[in-house]
């Protein structure tokens, strides 16, 4: 009877922890994969952005020598200050920050979860 | 191999080693199982129960701390189930048996019904006589213009004067 009512218990358990790893590896691969491909969405309109207006071509003063550089530095950040698309540039900021979280979360927790998975796969493969 | 104390199975659980639970439950399920076999007859509903409280108990390790001991915070799980089964499970039925709060349950022949119901004081018998021809509590408060907690007060004493003067009759 004891054995009986220890493999229920356990049983149940099991069944618990293979829903919930599953539903977590699921939403992390989603949640990954939508973060990143707006992180690729602002990135592709913000380089847009700037080709358009050929702000990189400020940066061929470079060619001119240090001493060029060093003397209009304010001029040069100016520019690329004015001419950068702020709220995009703030929107994947942002986004490259949470796509980073999501990742440090998804590697700190990747031994817990590797673990889980293989426990959970010895366990249905016994039964 | 060293036996691996209760923080150590905690911490390897948290960490994703779900077997290491098992052991847990071999250790503390004897005990709980008690705990609960004294307080319920039913062989099934006890093993529910027992069920129920280990796999509370998994779906909220991440959030207890391993350095407590475990078995006060099963004792409690366990506690508060038992408590959720008898509000599930409340039910006074008179007929040649009576089922009381926690489901025990004596069979009575008849007679010795009736003669122990001669037994209880006036007050207690009218009610219970209301309650067998059905009447709810509520029902019979507002037919004896009483409130319905001091309804419930006397049924309760009532069947604990049955279940004494039962039991005194049978030895």
């Amino acid at each position: 009877m004891e054995k009986k009512l220890e493999d229920k218990i356990i049983d149940s358990v099991y069944r618990f922890e293979t829903k919930k790893t599953g539903l977590q590896i699921i939403s992390n691969i989603v949640i990954m994969l939508c973060v990143g491909f707006v992180v690729f969405i602002f990135a592709s309109l913000t380089i847009d952005y700037f080709s358009q207006l050929h702000t990189v071509d400020v940066l061929e003063i470079f060619t001119d020598g240090m001493d060029t550089v060093m003397n209009n530095v304010g001029n040069i950040m100016n520019i690329i200050y004015y001419e950068t698309p702020k709220r995009l540039v703030t929107l994947l900021l942002i986004s490259s920050l949470l796509l980073f979280y999501i990742l440090l979360t998804f590697v700190t927790n990747f031994e817990s979860m590797s673990k889980k998975i293989q426990s959970i796969i010895r366990f249905w493969l016994k039964r | 191999m060293a036996q691996l104390t209760d923080i150590d199975i905690l911490s390897a659980v948290k960490k994703g080693n779900i077997n290491k639970y098992e052991i847990l439950v071999k250790k503390y399920m004897k005990i709980i199982y008690s705990l609960v076999a004294k307080q319920l007859f039913n062989k099934l509903d006890i093993e529910d129960i027992v069920q129920v409280v280990f796999v509370k108990f998994y779906k909220n390790i991440e959030r207890f701390d391993e350095k407590r001991p475990v078995l006060p915070y099963l004792y409690q799980i366990a506690k508060n189930e038992l408590k959720m089964y008898y509000r599930s499970h409340k039910e006074l039925r008179l007929s040649d048996s009576l089922e009381i709060a926690d489901n025990r349950k004596i069979e009575f022949n008849i007679d010795d019904l009736d003669t122990i119901l001669k037994e209880l004081p006036p007050e207690q018998k009218d009610i219970i006589q209301m309650v067998y021809d059905g009447f709810s509590y509520s029902e019979i408060a507002e037919k004896i213009q009483k409130p319905l907690n001091t309804v419930k007060t006397i049924v309760r004493r009532a069947r604990i004067k049955i279940i004494h003067t039962y039991y005194g009759k049978k030895t």
